[in-house]
């Protein structure tokens, strides 16, 4: 036994003194772990939301013919309405792009979302700056149901995410984005704002209120780039989100308009006492028709209220003072909550499952990763620790041992062991390691695999013993040292590419195959704080034992001294 | 000339004669790239028809019942347990029971029973206006794996943005209503004659937003240049073959180095010398037959790429070139380190930590827009990143010379300056 020993420790010396060995052993997997974790998990902070993306190129077409509220509507905004500065705002900064909290108004030359869309997305281009509407968070009523803090849960402004190209024309949009100049052309259709908003349902040429029909929203068309399905899909997700907001806006007066209209029961020009005046009168009649109506519609009344609160009670512009008075903080804010993207007091929380789930993502991903590599490269020091013994029969050091009074099996045990002890030796480095740069990176001391430190033991022994047992059976196999050079990293490769070594998964069926899988799963399941690791220490154990069978009995009928 | 041909051809027939070196440039690449292209595919269509995820609902309303309903259908692929429970038992539930308690589906999550537990609050369904401050948030559950996507948590997430948007568009909306009341009271009219009548307004209200949003149309048409998510096989191989082809063209050029040090231990390096021929000629055949090696290399992968079916673009000169540029800017490296090697293994070693760690830092086994900025700008230390940017833009954007002339341009740059320090570097005595 003693000589086993000697044999073992003879090797564990030999390997842990050669750099170059160490290079593969240790540096490798640490350096490959790392780039892996800092990639996917969350850089220094460690508790990032997910992969982030930045400056993305998208193109933007504006077809957007918009709406003119005074020609749909009448005097209630008559030409020369500003609403710059009252209940919402048009000048929009770019930091609020995502987190903020939004709105929008129009002005005197019309109601343009295809613009909003714009200025949003591309709040420095000087499309937006001469766009006819735009967005505010200043000077915005606060929405109640956007609870204070929350934010969308991104950490990056649509400024930061997109870096986009206003363009004219949808073909030259196309053709950027097939050749690769931009991952996504948002193209805007000419009626965008006509069918989103209901004022274009009014304006029947009789003048008369017709009934808002179901509004047809023309679809923002978002072309993206096969090559890059990422950033395309990031561009759809936002482009579904504002567009989501603005039809939210429909939604409310449309609804609105159903339940009012159900109200007050058929509305047509023969139901009214008197024609309306014409779209484009002044809002004085407007305000003295509707209070003829509102004699017996307090809806009607209400309309009048508020036409002549807006206009001052005569045909001049609507003023701030007028919308203020009229609309107020508490209503204003009730409207805000359109436009609000954070708006909305239903939830979802992800709450951990285990102990591992409360880490950091960063020390996540390195259990994960870091175990995942740790086995893989100990795959290596496997294989190639089994060939020790041909060099050793190459510097005649093998067959001088046989010469002293040790026998074959001896030797043999104690080169086999001295590979177990060497493997089992570079995966608690490795784990040791892992946990000292998952400290660095997190700045602070955690130790990500869990516990209890017998059953990890236990866990790095049943791995060691299996992939010493593989490199046994790997170089049994081969007839020449040469094919162990070749078939050893091929084994072990694919092994690595089952077992999510390389960043990808494949599906379960063919990743249990891989021994890396069943210790991956062990190292996580006891980093997550559950002590089951009994099954993956079985197979670990049981595919160790048959390998070391079944290779030591090639090997010995092999090693031709 | 003829000599450089002779050295380089007489490197190349020696390493081809190793069969060895046939399963290296071919068998192991092309097996790992299809392994990996068909395993991105086939991890997204080879999973269960139907996806448990246990739902418990405290306190079942309408509302709940709606959250239900709106789930079932954005997600078809999900099976909601106990509630979609069948005869086989499908939702695995102990003796076929219902899910009594938070803390048994938790259980159940935990042991894989199910795939995920949303838990809905038990103020669900209050006033919105009124849980706004101390609503409880929909508890999500699961083992998924955080940093990937999660289909059952976005499929939650479109439902709650859904049901929000209802919320928001009532709330604003009876302001509004509330307001028309004010004025029409101002008028010496009132909108309700009681609180019933503004309840009941309220209601038909909701119901009719709640209508109009189930009906409502897409907002966003998404189409793309080629199918995006049809084949996600081919997505696979569109990452795969650029990668793989680089990270093995790493492996077999950069093996170089240990083949350079043992001719020198051979003396065969030497032997060479004493013939007549110059050193520069030695020095451009063995650089000519690793050229050729890493161009057979990437050959062997995108032949693999083409076979399946992937688009390599339409300017295969440009192709060409990207490939002959990062295997100059690698076959330099491997003139630029082996000088310095002392051992074979030391130079085998350094060529697996320099091919691993390259390959995915820059790009070739994940897309770079997926990482931080930082790590992508780090990345570009890689000459891989070059490669995989320039391969992106033949690749998938279809673009030709003309717009890979940056990547061109610093490959070949840092092959010049790696091939400088390896000429001034190497000793054919030493």
């Amino acid at each position: 036994m003693r000589k086993i020993w000697t044999i073992a420790a003879k090797d564990l010396i030999a390997t842990y003194t050669d750099r170059n060995l160490l290079i593969i052993m240790l540096l490798t997997p640490l350096l490959l772990s790392t780039i892996i974790a800092l990639a996917f998990g969350g850089g220094a902070s460690g508790d990032s939301a997910g992969p982030s993306l930045s400056d993305i190129p998208i193109a933007i077409v504006n077809q957007d013919q918009g709406i003119n509220p005074a020609g749909e509507m009448g005097s209630l905004l008559p030409p020369g309405t500003d609403l710059r500065g009252t209940l919402f705002d048009l000048s929009l900064t770019s930091e609020s792009a995502i987190t903020g909290t939004d709105t929008t108004t129009a002005t005197s030359s019309g109601f343009n979302i295809g613009d909003v869309l714009v200025s949003i997305l591309a709040p420095d281009s000087p499309q937006a700056a001469a766009s006819t509407t735009s967005f505010s968070s200043d000077n915005l009523p606060a929405c109640p149901l956007v609870a204070e803090g929350s934010d969308s849960g991104y950490d990056t402004t649509l400024d930061q995410l997109f870096n986009t190209t206003v363009l004219t024309d949808t073909t030259a949009a196309r053709a950027g984005v097939e050749g690769g100049e931009y991952a996504a052309a948002i193209l805007i259709p000419p009626d965008f704002s006509n069918r989103i908003m209901p004022f274009g349902q009014f304006g029947a040429a009789d003048g008369a209120v017709a009934e808002i029909a179901p509004v047809q929203v023309a679809p923002v068309e978002v072309y993206a780039n096969a090559g890059m399905p990422i950033e395309a899909s990031v561009a759809r997700a936002v482009t579904e989100g504002i567009v989501g907001q603005f039809s939210r806006m429909g939604l409310a007066v449309q609804g609105l308009g159903d339940s009012a209209i159900e109200s007050m029961g058929p509305m047509d020009s023969e139901a009214l006492a008197e024609p309306p005046p014409a779209l484009t009168a002044p809002a004085g009649e407007w305000q003295a028709f509707l209070a003829r109506q509102g004699e017996n519609n307090a809806w009607f009344a209400a309309l009048a209220g508020l036409v002549g609160g807006l206009s001052g009670g005569n045909d001049s512009a609507v003023t701030d003072e007028n919308m203020d008075e009229n609309i107020g903080d508490e209503v204003g804010g009730a409207l805000a909550c359109l436009f609000a993207p954070g708006a909305g007091s239903i939830t979802i929380m992800r709450e951990p499952v285990n102990k591992l789930q409360e880490q950091p993502r960063f020390a996540r991903v390195m259990v994960q990763v870091g175990s995942a590599q740790a086995v893989f490269f100990a795959l290596f020091t496997g294989v190639f620790g089994v060939l020790s013994i041909y060099d050793e029969r190459k510097q005649w050091t093998l067959q001088r041992m046989l010469a002293s009074p040790t026998s074959r099996t001896t030797v043999l045990t104690g080169f086999l062991t001295g590979n177990v002890v060497v493997v089992l030796a570079q995966l608690a480095l490795l784990m040791l390691f892992l946990t000292g740069i998952s400290s660095l990176i997190l700045r602070r001391p955690i130790f990500i695999w869990g516990g209890p430190w017998y059953l990890l033991l236990l866990l790095m022994a049943a791995i060691s013993i299996c992939v010493a047992g593989l490199g046994v059976l790997v170089v049994g196999l081969a007839r020449r040292e040469e094919q162990v050079q070749v078939f050893g990293p091929m084994v072990n490769m694919f092994l690595g590419a089952l077992g999510g070594s390389f960043g990808f998964y494949v599906p379960a069926a063919l990743a249990n195959l891989s021994l890396i899988t069943w210790a991956t799963d062990a190292f996580r399941t006891l980093a997550t704080g559950e002590t089951d690791i009994w099954l993956n220490l079985t197979v670990l154990a049981v595919q160790g034992a048959l390998f070391f069978g079944v290779g030591v009995w090639l090997f010995r009928k092999r090693l031709d001294l | 000339m003829r000599t450089i041909f002779t050295i380089a051809r007489n490197d190349l027939f020696i390493f081809f004669k190793q069969p060895g070196n046939w399963v290296s440039v071919v068998v192991i690449p092309l097996l790992l790239t299809l392994g990996l292209g068909w395993a991105f595919g086939v991890g997204e269509d080879s999973g269960p028809e139907k996806i448990n995820a246990d739902l418990v609902i405290p306190v079942e309303t309408a509302a709940t019942q709606r959250f239900v309903t709106r789930l079932h259908a954005v997600n078809g692929s999900l099976r909601l347990c106990p509630m979609d429970n069948d005869a086989e038992n499908a939702c695995n539930l102990e003796d076929g029971q219902a899910i009594p308690t938070v803390d048994q589906a938790l259980l159940r999550v935990q042991n894989g029973r199910t795939a995920a537990l949303i838990v809905l609050p038990p103020d669900f369904a209050t006033e919105r206006e009124q849980a706004i401050d101390n609503s409880s948030p929909i508890a999500y559950y699961s083992l998924e794996d955080p940093t990937l996507p999660s289909p059952i948590l976005q499929s939650a997430q479109t439902v709650v943005q859904e049901l929000n948007g209802t919320d928001v568009a009532e709330y604003a909306g009876m302001a509004l209503v509330d307001l028309f009341d004010e004025l029409a009271e101002q008028e010496g009219q009132t909108l309700f004659a009681d609180a019933a009548a503004r309840e009941n307004f309220a209601a038909t209200y909701r119901t009719a937003l709640v209508r109009r949003m189930e009906n409502q149309p897409e907002l966003v048409n998404f189409t793309a240049t080629a199918p995006m998510s049809e084949d996600t096989t081919l997505q696979g191989f569109e990452q795969a073959v650029p990668g793989m082809g680089a990270m093995f063209v790493m492996f077999t050029v950069l093996a170089g180095m240990a083949v350079l040090r043992r001719e020198r231990s051979d003396w065969t390096l030497q032997r060479t010398a004493v013939a007549p021929v110059s050193r520069a000629q030695i020095l451009a055949g063995k650089a000519g037959a690793y050229f050729v090696l890493g161009m057979v290399q990437f050959l062997v992968i995108f032949t693999v790429g083409a076979a399946v079916g992937i688009p390599l673009g339409r300017n295969a000169p440009a192709l060409l070139a990207v490939m002959a540029a990062f295997v100059l800017c690698i076959t330099g490296l491997t003139f630029a380190l082996a000088p310095h090697m002392r051992t074979i293994g030391q130079a085998a070693n350094l060529e697996r930590l320099i091919s691993l760690t390259l390959a995915p830092l820059g790009g070739a086994w994940w897309p770079l827009a997926i990482v931080p900025p930082f790590m992508r700008t780090i990345g570009h230390i890689s000459p891989v990143a070059w490669a995989m940017d320039a391969f992106q833009k033949i690749i998938w954007f279809n673009g030709g010379l003309q717009d890979i002339l940056l990547e061109l341009g610093v490959l070949l740059g840092a092959a010049a300056v790696l091939f400088g320090i390896g000429v001034a570097a190497f000793r054919i005595d030493a």
